[in-house]
């Protein structure tokens, strides 16, 4: 335990830029689930807030949060990954990797698809989830009280599960980073490769909350 | 040595062992299969009451009013038995069945297997099975077996507080020559002196015939000490075979050797409700006990349940059954009954339930090391669970792993089941071309090829071209307006106005051969408000299929 702590005080003299954390700190402050698209990596700080909501917001006129969701479902193909279809749009075809680890779960309603999600964070056993709520109509999610979006806040919190809610227009109060997706393309996307379409979407990150224990660090930094 | 567990009242037992608390009240047991069915067995109280065996139904009720009568079960006996045998099993290899309700350990080799201790064990285990039992030991099985008869009479002779030393002089012969220091507690007797036990023991312990035990009473032989002073050769003259065979019998030296079996590895129990139910709550409390039960004797066998049927046959004779497999196999009770709760919270019968039956499949427990970067689920059988209320929630179809149906047809999919224990590394679909749409293999056939697999081959990044389809189930009935052959307006819920942009037709078919024949022709437009939209034309009508996103 000494030689521990003797190595710790070495290491901040010699580097003092580096932070050292323990293993319950690094655990805490880097709960992240990479998704693949560094707009989204770099905005985030890694990937997908573990613990936490994350909002991605797909307006009318924008294009494009299929690819992503896609996008991401293939970079985490290793892994466990629940996908809540609020309004059974997705399409398995196409996806050019094999599903075995996608839980797929077909709603024909957000009221629906807000309870699978419930169950599923209670679950706690998948570390991805995606809540795609970009069909529903709009009445729907207005009827959705902000109360269901902090009740699912508080069950993710104590989980090592990332849930992205894919939304038309901001939704989730309790979403610890609102991500605003441009994409919009044109008829000749259909013949361009997903790669490039990917690499041509931006995203600008509007909320971002953050931690108390994180605040102390970014004003601290 | 030998060690015989004796199950007194044995079939009475196995029909009260899910309802334990029936044993304190008067209940008797009735034999339908005999050709006149009369009580077989019954408890103490319904005894106390003035029933008896041999009574028919009425004649016990017209003595006692409260008695409850129990048909008799041969399935809930061989449950019974196998438990028995199960729990034999754990204290020495060398197990005989040797009666409904009577099991013989060959104790050779184990320097402890005469105590008061192992008698406890057994006891305990047996207790917790729901099963009453007397142990005797001795050096044959048939002295063994009678001293287990005898176990509980010696026994319960005593008051509760008193405690007999086999050495005290107050005892008799028979006592000095048994080691049981509180016979009163303990049903257990074991016997050092095979000849002085047995000279005690009356006559009917041998179970002779009604017409030997006649003639035996009037001669004034009462004990089998006084049998077997008669003399073998002096019986078998005057009593013929069956008094030779019973001389034998009462030999404190004849052994024999025992007709070895192995546990069966059946873990299952069954029970028929006195009324028919029609609420979940009695059932679940049957069916608490028989996870109970059941995992008790997984557990006991090192064994986990990998797989559960639980079988209800309904009033008016169908049956309803349904496999449950366990993700994790386990020998957990809580996680057992969690998965059939899950289920059962949800089930509804057209007519009441009037049997249960539950069983479980044996395997040993898994120890699987996981590769190093594998990823598992934590805790596979809440997963399982939550999925059972999912679909609960949402209906069958629609929760699930996504597959592709081997075929053409657009939208062809299946949602199958997760298999936790086939769960296989992932790999790259070897068909890829089935799940394209006919833009995309009419580019694999023509110039677009080049296009098409444009990506690496990594399993991380696409080799896909376009944007992806959001679908609309059911397809959203649209009408369009042709210029040439080409679309140039669109009028459905979504859009109503003219097309900017559009490319087809892209023609398929499939399955001509049967009736579920397709044929449609494709188009992706892009509208006057910049959305992109895959419609589709089948037999003179037009559809929007989904919207690319």
């Amino acid at each position: 335990m000494q030689k521990a702590i003797q190595l710790r005080q070495f290491l901040a003299e010699r580097l003092p830029a580096v932070r050292l954390f323990s293993e319950a700190e690094a655990a805490k402050t880097s709960p992240c689930h990479p998704t693949g698209l560094p707009q989204i990596d770099e905005l985030l700080g890694g990937g997908l807030p573990k613990g936490a909501i994350t909002e991605l917001v797909r307006d009318d006129k924008m294009t494009g949060s299929a690819l992503v969701l896609c996008s991401i479902l293939r970079h985490s193909q290793g892994q466990w990954a629940g996908l809540i279809d609020g309004r059974d749009s997705f399409d398995p075809a196409s996806i050019d990797f094999k599903l075995s680890r996608l839980i797929w779960v077909r709603c024909q309603e957000a009221a629906q698809a807000l309870k699978a999600a419930d169950l599923l964070l209670r679950d706690g056993n998948l570390p991805l989830v995606i809540l795609d709520l970009a069909l529903n109509p709009l009445p729907q999610l207005r009827k959705t009280p902000s109360t269901v979006w902090y009740r699912l806040q508080r069950l993710i919190e104590p989980k090592s599960t990332a849930l992205l809610v894919i939304t038309p227009r901001p939704t989730v109060s309790s979403a610890k980073a609102r991500l605003h997706l441009a994409g919009n393309f044109d008829f000749e996307a259909l013949d361009q490769p997903q790669e490039e379409l990917l690499r041509q979407l931006k995203f600008a990150i509007v909320n971002k909350r953050l931690h108390s224990d994180e605040l102390e660090w970014a004003q601290a930094g | 040595m030998f060690a015989v567990i004796y199950i007194p009242d044995f079939a009475l037992q196995a029909a009260l062992r899910h309802e334990p608390e029936l044993l304190k009240r008067p209940v008797a047991l009735v034999d339908e299969s005999l050709p006149k069915p009369v009580i077989v067995q019954l408890t103490e109280t319904a005894r106390a009451a003035g029933v008896c065996a041999g009574l028919t139904s009425t004649q016990a009720m017209a003595r006692c009013r409260d008695i409850i009568i129990k048909p008799r079960s041969i399935a809930q006996e061989n449950a019974a038995a196998d438990a028995l045998l199960q729990c034999g099993y754990l204290f020495s290899p060398y197990v005989e069945a040797t009666a409904p309700g009577v099991c013989t350990l060959d104790l050779k080799g184990q320097t402890s297997g005469g105590d008061e201790k192992f008698g406890q064990q057994i006891l305990t285990l047996l207790d917790q099975l729901q099963l009453k039992a007397q142990i005797g030991v001795a050096a044959t099985p048939a002295v063994a077996l009678h001293a287990a008869r005898s176990a509980s009479e010696r026994g319960h002779s005593c008051p509760p507080e008193a405690t007999i030393e086999t050495d005290s002089p107050q005892a008799n012969s028979a006592d000095r020559n048994v080691r049981a220091p509180m016979r009163n507690a303990l049903p257990f007797l074991c016997v050092n002196d095979a000849s002085a036990f047995l000279n005690n023991l009356p006559i009917q312990s041998l179970q002779p015939s009604l017409a030997l035990l006649n003639i035996l009473d009037k001669w004034g032989i009462r004990t089998i000490g006084a049998f077997v002073a008669l003399g073998k050769d002096a019986l078998a003259e005057r009593l013929g075979a069956e008094a030779l065979e019973l001389f034998q019998r009462a030999s404190p030296h004849e052994t024999r050797p025992l007709k070895l079996s192995n546990p069966p590895e059946v873990f299952e129990e069954t029970f028929e409700f006195e009324n028919e139910i029609e609420s979940l709550e009695p059932l679940l409390f049957i069916l608490r006990r028989f996870i109970e039960q059941i995992a008790l004797r997984l557990t006991l066998a090192s064994f986990a349940a990998e797989d559960v049927l639980l079988r209800l046959t309904l009033s008016e004779g169908s049956k309803y059954e349904r496999p449950f497999k366990i993700p994790a196999p386990t020998a957990n009770a809580d996680v057992l009954f969690r998965v059939l709760y899950t289920h059962l919270e949800n089930l509804r019968t057209e007519h009441p339930i009037k049997a249960l039956y539950l069983r479980a499949s044996p395997c040993r427990p898994s120890s699987e090391q996981f590769n190093l970067f594998d990823c598992t689920l934590r805790d596979p059988n809440h997963f399982y669970e939550t999925l059972g209320r999912l679909t609960a929630l949402l209906g069958p179809d629609r929760v699930g792993l996504p597959a592709i149906e081997p075929t053409y047809r657009p939208d062809a999919f299946r949602m199958d089941p997760l298999d936790f224990v086939g769960e296989q590394p992932l790999t790259r679909k070897t068909d890829s071309a089935r799940s394209l749409s006919p833009r995309e293999r009419a580019g694999v056939r023509g110039k677009s090829a080049s296009k098409l697999h444009c990506g690496s081959d990594s399993s991380s990044t696409s080799n896909q071209c376009g944007l992806t389809l959001r679908r609309f189930r059911p397809p959203l009935p649209a009408q369009v307006e042709l210029q040439g052959k080409h679309p140039c307006a669109l009028r459905s819920m979504l859009f109503q106005g003219p097309i900017r942009r559009a490319a087809g037709p892209w023609r398929s078919s499939g399955q001509w051969w049967d009736k579920q024949l397709w044929q449609r022709d494709e188009w992706d437009v892009q509208t006057a408000s910049g959305r992109l939209y895959r419609l589709y034309r089948e037999h003179d009508n037009w559809f929007v299929e989904g919207v690319y996103d």
